[in-house]
């Protein structure tokens, strides 16, 4: 291999990668290995001879080996046999990839929720006058007429707070918002609703627990009815159950035909055989009933009650005695949903409504829960609204309490009136009852009024300084007081004022003619009214001031009669005087009203001004004097007694 | 009174969110003429890995919008809806894979009427250029629908519906 690189080689015949200077060997002579040295095999290759592959240009791998020694012959190494393997390393001819990437379609996984069926209850308008015939109704705007559709409030329905499963929650997100669904297409709306009347239904819509406790007149009935429509167009209900106070029934019914005559309510009534019949019938989609007639019928129901998918109780207040038969028999009524609708849920103690939410079954039987927890519970199932917070367009109302003091000969009547007057009770005793109490108020606040002997007033002096203002403005009054007597004795003073009289003395037919010359006279600025006759039914919104000469013991009955000026009509703000006389009986009651109110407010939240059911009881009546019976030589308060 | 479904036409509300940390979220909501609802499904999140990000480039937004999710959800619907409506212009790729006429809805201030756009109250229907007679077929089906309808506000409820879901985790 003359002209060959020597290849230098390790010890183990390795190629030489040390720092050693390499072996060279010179070419003394040349030692041929013996065979046995030799590669077993020797691969000689030889240009291919295929012309389908260009001929790579291959160099010939050398077949023998021969190694040069130095002539001393010393270095032992160099007489080891060296060890070469041979392999054969087939030529690439493609090209292989380092990565490899191939389009795959993931699996995305879904989550679906299929809609149950609702109850079509009207067909479709077939024709285009048809159609037309079906006013689209619109929520009322601020500024008044309609908007283009995108620029539309519109009320979604919210998901309960107790709706935790995705499927609920979604149900009630994905339906189309109420303006939508009521807009004439598929519900005929006979009034356009408000705002607030569309948030409300709504909100029952959602609601499996609720309790309506609107103040009376914002539309409890009409929210109800259009909600129980709503569930059962959805599929959501298909069997309701109605309880209200049997002269009610009516009114339901008118209201039903009004708001939804497309639902068939059917009034359970008749003989027993009858009723069973219509307890058991399927395809009663609403059954209205009293609670007389539920209590007896589910005492014999009791095996296998009827079950349903709402009960709604109308007045539900009637339950607020939560061990009374009326109470325990309606919780037994089998149902998934509970709806109570009542303006008064609290009457006298806020744990009546710990009754009514047992029933809602948001409360564990028989749990007493605190003031706090009832506010709680009030949060999630309560909507209360009243006048003051949703008719926000109306002009405010401006209640002033006049606290006046009592003219000299009033006080002397009143002092003497209210001595003589409990030491007469006192002398009762034990047969004491609220009427005598009664008796001994009314007499006092009579005098409040005016002194009988002089014919003192210090509320008469107010009013007639007020009424020179008023009248001098252009103004128009109305007065309440709780006397005929006290009206006439009123007009007679206040002649100079033209005054008009209306109360249940008037004949019925010279009513009338009386409020349109109130409304059209402008020498006539005062009418005078009673409670009884001129608080309910009268749309008064020309007038802005009313006075209230004496309280009413309710301030349900003083709301209503203020609401006959201060309604939906009504342009400018109207000012309300309520004339107290300090430190005698009216500032008493005055407190016990408010202390009732305040409670009221406490559960329930700010506002309530017509509740009827905040009269005062007999022993709140009692304790406006303090009575004491002698029991021997000792006196003991006096109660009124119970039942 | 009558039991049973009215429906004139079943309308497939069709659309997409992304969420930043879980990927791509569709929603398909099938309603009657009335927007009444009668199905609603949605997918799990997709999210795209590194190498579909550099591979599929500009094109992948509508391969995950078009092809997996809204692919995925109108295979799977029990309630075939008639008409797919979008309201992103990249699902118009979506029409390739189905059978079903699909136009995106734009409101009528925002875009230019082109002379194969349907305008319908105050929006305007566009459709695939590929698939222009879906034009007619849209005019046909969507006649039951009173004109003052909004088309977006279904959309509404599948967006806030795909928020819940994300919320809840169930889709994930």
């Amino acid at each position: 291999m003359n002209g060959s690189p020597a290849i230098p080689t390790d010890s183990d015949g390795g190629t030489q990668q040390t720092g050693n200077p390499p072996v060279m060997l010179p070419a003394i002579s040349e030692v041929h290995l013996p065979a046995l040295y030799r590669p077993q095999r020797t691969h000689r290759i030889d240009p291919p001879q295929s012309d389908a592959i260009p001929s790579p240009k291959v160099t010939p791998a050398p077949v023998e080996l021969s190694t040069d020694l130095f002539a001393s012959g010393l270095n032992g190494a160099l007489r080891r046999s060296p060890k070469i393997d041979c392999a054969s390393v087939p030529l690439l001819n493609r090209v292989s990839f380092a990565a490899r990437w191939q389009e795959s379609r993931s699996n995305v996984k879904t989550f679906k929720l299929t809609f149950p069926d609702g109850i079509e209850f009207l067909p479709p308008p077939k024709s285009a006058e048809e159609r037309e015939e079906l006013r689209s109704i619109l929520p009322p705007q601020p500024g008044g007429g309609s908007q283009p559709p995108e620029e539309m409030q519109l009320t979604r329905i919210q998901p309960p707070d107790d709706a935790l499963s995705l499927e609920d929650r979604l149900f009630y997100v994905l339906q189309p918002p109420l303006e939508t669904w009521l807009a004439g297409q598929e519900l005929i709306m006979p009034f356009e609703p408000f705002p607030y009347q569309y948030e409300g239904i709504g909100w029952m819509f959602s609601q499996k627990s609720a309790l309506l406790a609107d103040e009376m007149g914002l539309g409890k009935t009409m929210q109800t009815i259009t909600a129980v429509r709503l569930l059962l167009r959805s599929g959501q209900v298909s069997r309701i159950l109605l309880v209200c106070p049997k002269p009610l029934i009516p009114n339901w019914q008118r209201e039903f035909k009004l708001w939804a005559e497309e639902l068939p309510v059917t009034t359970l009534e008749g003989d027993a055989a009858r009723r069973k019949m219509l307890w058991t019938m399927p395809g009663i989609p609403i059954l209205l009933a009293n609670y007389e007639v539920v209590v007896r019928d589910f005492e014999t129901l009791a095996d296998e009650p009827p079950k349903y998918d709402l009960v709604i109780l109308d007045e539900a207040q009637r339950i607020k005695n939560r061990d009374s038969r009326t109470a325990a028999m309606i919780r037994s009524i089998p149902r998934r949903r509970s709806w109570t609708l009542t303006g008064t849920p609290i009457e006298n103690r806020p744990e009546e409504m710990a009754s009514l939410f047992e029933f809602m079954e948001v409360v564990p039987p028989r749990s007493t829960p605190d003031i706090k927890r009832l506010t709680q519970l009030s949060e999630h199932y309560v909507l209360r609204r009243t006048k003051d917070l949703v008719m926000s367009d109306l002009p405010p109302r401006l209640d002033r309490d006049a606290y006046l003091d009592l003219n000299p000969a009033q006080q002397h009547a009143y002092q003497t009136a209210e001595k003589d007057g409990v030491i007469q009770l006192n002398e009762l005793g034990e047969s004491i009852s609220v009427q005598h109490v009664f008796e001994l108020v009314l007499r006092l606040k009579q005098i409040t009024n005016f002194d009988p002997l002089t014919g003192d007033s210090a509320k008469l002096d107010r009013l007639a300084a007020d009424m020179e203002e008023i009248s001098n403005s252009g103004g128009k009054a109305i007065l309440f007081s709780q006397w005929t007597k006290c009206i006439d004795w009123l007009a007679a003073r206040l002649e100079r004022f033209n005054p008009l009289v209306y109360h249940g003395k008037v004949p019925t037919k010279k009513r009338e003619p009386i409020l349109s010359r109130f409304k059209d006279d402008p020498t006539c600025p005062l009418l005078l009214m009673s409670y009884g006759t001129g608080a309910v039914g009268l749309n008064l919104q020309f007038a802005g001031y009313v006075f209230l000469f004496d309280r009413w013991w309710n301030p349900a009955v003083e709301d209503q009669a203020i609401n006959r000026a201060h309604r939906v009509g009504q342009k400018t703000q109207v000012i309300v005087t309520k004339f107290i006389c300090k430190n005698t009986i009216e500032e008493r009651i005055d407190r016990v009203l408010n202390e009732k109110r305040r409670l009221f407010a406490q559960v329930l939240g700010e506002g309530d001004n017509t509740n009827v059911s905040l009269s005062m009881n007999a022993a709140e009546i009692f304790g406006l004097f303090d009575l004491k019976a002698k029991d021997g030589n000792e006196t003991r308060k006096i109660l009124p007694k119970a039942g | 009174m009558t039991a049973g479904r009215q429906e004139k036409i079943r309308l497939g509300f069709l659309t997409a969110i992304e969420a930043p940390a879980q990927g791509f979220l569709g929603g398909l909501l099938v309603t009657n003429h009335l927007g009444r609802p009668l199905e609603f499904q949605c997918t799990s999140p997709v999210k795209p890995n590194r190498t579909q990000e550099l591979l599929y480039g500009k094109t992948l937004r509508p391969f995950v919008l078009a092809e997996l999710i809204g692919k995925t959800l109108l295979e799977k619907a029990g309630v075939k809806p008639q008409v797919v409506l979008v309201e992103q212009q990249l699902l118009l790729e979506l029409r390739n894979h189905i059978a079903s006429p699909l136009a995106c809805v734009f409101r009528e201030d925002d875009v230019e009427q082109e002379s194969n756009d349907l305008s319908w109250g105050r929006q305007i229907l566009r459709v695939s250029v590929d698939h222009t007679a879906d034009i007619e077929r849209l005019r046909d089906q969507l006649a039951v629908l009173p004109n003052d309808v909004d088309l977006f506000e279904p959309f509404q409820r599948v967006d806030q519906a795909l928020k819940e879901a994300l919320g809840s985790g169930a889709a994930a």
